[in-house]
């Protein structure tokens, strides 16, 4: 909840992220040919006509590529200001552009219009290097599918978001475990994590993610493909966290999850033609400080 | 350096290492398999060139052994009918003073009288030759007048008896030797106090059977005499008959053609003119040139084995970048830098290299020395090729791996989302 005693951490004011084509197909993070030079993409590129930016580059280069990345995912203008440990929801059905408001966050895609203030800075306009160093320090990211490296043990897994920090083998072993510690996976922490169960493996990224103590973290449907038990436990760590005072921000249609939230976002699906999706089709629904809902939530039937 | 967004993030070199030597410890069979192309061609190469060298040895030495060992000095056949004797009468001890000149010494064919009669019994009356052993054929046994030098240039070895010497030369003692295979026909298979053969029916004693003569091999079928006895008994040589003495010099391996240009004017300093030299047909330009056809067969193998090499290391650094789009991705996404993604496939792709090269190097390695034990040759490989070779394998892995490596740069962060 964001007040005087609260400041900001986060601030979102009219974030949109295109399609790569026209084409109104949202597709929705499946991959997707992308015909390099077609009409759809001449079209992309006239409304991003002048931008040079990380993420216009970076999708110009992967037409090129045979097999292609899924098409970025896409959001209408959206506003939301976090403040500091807060537990945010985005909601909304498939396809209405969580996946691509949390890239933006997480400072994984740039944003095609809008601007993102983080702790006051501004983020957009920033280079590599920068986002690098406020990737690694700053945000803590668990995708939907977190990715691990399979041939590697789950504590070289954790180390790995601190591998860029500049620090110490030693150091950074002692975080990791700590993470792992957090996460309840203390005594898995020399398992390869190729042998670890989908809610391990889920807790596992959630400690690489905290593991370098960020001051954000983002969760892409943490409890996406995991059942009612695991789904309970990952959500009962995350609202752990929150009563921590870490500031988290959760994109899930979990109602387990809603009732731990000081704030839910709920994204509409938008007319067929992005650009002219307004903010309206958005809403920002402020809920009370956290765990007003707390009792009632967990228990109602959807 | 700190910006707004706090220091920038850093790999360090030993991070890099250890995440590159975690990769191959993790993956051993994609690991395995790339590099095993890459290994195969470095042990192929090395094999080759170790190869080259042990077989180029070997052939070496094998045509040294075949090198001329001999050259003979003979009176010019231009100009008028040389003397009788055309050399001074030192002439031995001039050539031995030429460097590459281990002995030398004067021979002839002493030109027998007609009917020429080499029998084991004295011929009474011109006769049919009569004995035990029945006359050889009249003439068939050249007789060669030669002194002890030439014994000694010739490197005559006897089978029985011993070699006539300076003493036998100086008091013209007609004595004489005999060829295992002239012995043989003329009947004398042990050699006593009383063995002598008659050349014309002039007795000469038999003191030794030559068993061998590595450097003159028709003494074997001659009767050899001193030149003094030769010159007391036949007179001195006919060089107009084509009898005329020649001096056979005995050079070390190598030497021929030197001394074959200094024997004259060591002979003869005024006028080197007067003598020829005979060098034997040299096997050293055949031995260049099988050494050299060898070389180039294996170099243009070699070379193929390179540029497949080259492919190879290509697919190796290719294999590395290829695939892990995800992981780069999250690499990315946890702080790593376009800089540090490519520092890190350079160092897995040197390290692959490496790894390789020091297989393949070994692998070859191997292979010469077993080919060479097999043979029983000893194996020779230049070290300055074999142990800079994993480096030199890296460092093209390195190289091929550039532009993949920029290729994995670009890698978004999203790219870890996908899943």
């Amino acid at each position: 909840m964001t007040g005087p005693d609260r400041p900001a951490l986060l601030r979102l004011r009219g974030i949109s992220l295109n399609p790569p084509g026209q084409s109104g197909a949202r597709t929705g993070g499946r991959p997707r040919r992308v015909r390099h030079g077609g009409p759809a993409d001449q079209a992309g590129r006239t409304s991003q006509a002048g931008r040079t930016s990380q993420a216009g580059r970076a999708g110009g280069r992967a037409a090129g590529h045979r097999r292609l990345p899924p098409a970025r995912p896409a959001v209408g203008p959206v506003d939301l200001t976090v403040g500091a440990g807060e537990l945010v929801l985005v909601q909304g059905p498939s396809g209405a552009g969580k996946t691509a408001l949390l890239h933006v966050i997480a400072l994984l895609e740039r944003p095609d219009a809008g601007s993102y203030l983080l702790d006051d800075l501004a983020v957009i306009g920033l280079g590599d290097r920068d986002l690098a160093a406020l990737r690694a320090r700053r945000i803590g990211v668990v995708p939907q599918r977190p990715p691990l490296l399979p041939g590697r043990t789950a504590l070289d897994n954790v180390m790995l978001a601190l591998l860029y920090s500049g620090a110490g083998v030693r150091q950074r072993r002692h975080r990791a475990l700590d993470a792992l510690d957090l996460v309840g996976l203390a005594d898995q922490a020399a398992v390869l994590a190729g042998g670890l169960a989908a809610g391990q493996r889920r807790r596992v990224a959630i400690a690489r993610a905290l593991a370098p103590a960020p001051d954000l973290l983002v969760c892409d449907n943490p409890t996406a493909d995991l059942d009612p038990a695991l789904t309970e436990q990952v959500i009962g760590l995350l609202a752990g966290l929150h009563r921590d005072g870490r500031t988290v921000v959760i994109a899930t249609d979990d109602q387990l999850a809603a009732a731990y939230a000081t704030q839910r976002l709920v994204l509409g699906l938008a007319g067929p033609r992005w650009p002219g999706a307004g903010a309206g089709a958005d809403r920002t629904i402020p809920l009370g400080p956290p765990g007003s809902l707390g009792r009632s939530g967990p228990g109602e039937p959807p | 350096m700190t910006t707004p967004a706090g220091a920038p993030t850093r790999l360090r070199w030993r991070d890099a290492a250890a995440e590159a030597a975690a990769f191959v410890v993790g993956r051993p069979l994609r690991v395995t398999l790339a590099g095993l192309g890459t290994a195969l061609v470095t042990a192929w190469f090395v094999a080759i060139l170790g190869l080259i060298s042990t077989t180029g040895g070997q052939v070496a030495s094998a045509f040294t052994a075949r090198l001329a060992s001999h050259v003979l000095l003979v009176p010019a056949r231009t100009g008028p009918v040389p003397a009788a004797w055309p050399y001074p009468p030192d002439v031995e001890q001039r050539l031995r003073s030429l460097h590459g000149v281990r002995q030398a010494g004067v021979f002839w064919p002493v030109d027998l009288p007609r009917p020429a009669q080499v029998t084991r019994l004295p011929v009474s009356g011109g006769g049919p030759a009569a004995g035990p052993a029945g006359p050889a054929a009249p003439g068939a046994d050249p007789v060669i007048a030669a002194t002890p030098g030439f014994l000694a240039a010739a490197g005559v070895m006897v089978s029985q008896g011993r070699l006539f010497d300076d003493w036998d030369q100086s008091r013209a003692a007609r004595v004489c030797l005999l060829g295992a295979a002239a012995a043989r026909s003329l009947g004398v298979t042990v050699l006593g106090p009383r063995s002598a053969v008659y050349l014309n029916s002039v007795r000469c004693s038999v003191i030794g059977i030559i068993g061998g003569a590595a450097r003159w091999p028709a003494l074997l079928r001659s009767v050899v005499l001193p030149t003094s006895a030769a010159i007391a008994i036949f007179g001195p040589p006919e060089p107009a008959a084509g009898a005329a003495p020649a001096v056979l010099i005995q050079v070390r391996a190598g030497a021929a053609a030197v001394v074959a240009r200094q024997a004259p004017f060591a002979v003869s300093p005024q006028r080197p003119g007067r003598y020829a030299v005979r060098v034997p047909a040299s096997p050293r330009r055949l031995a260049a040139g099988v050494e050299g056809l060898l070389t180039g067969l294996f170099r243009v193998t070699g070379w193929t084995s390179l540029g497949i090499g080259l492919a190879s290391v290509l697919a190796l650094a290719w294999t590395s970048a290829v695939g892990r789009g995800p992981e780069f991705g999250l690499r990315r996404a946890v702080g790593a830098r376009r800089r540090h993604i490519a520092m890190h496939l350079l160092g897995e792709v040197g390290l692959l290299g490496l790894l390789a090269g020091l297989v393949g190097a070994s692998a070859g390695v191997a292979v010469v020395v077993l080919t060479a034990w097999a043979r029983g040759w000893p194996p020779v490989i230049a070290a300055q090729l074999v142990l800079p070779a994993p480096l030199a394998v890296a460092a093209t892995a390195m190289a091929a791996g550039l532009v993949p490596a920029l290729y994995a740069a670009r890698t978004p962060p999203a790219r870890a989302l996908d899943g």
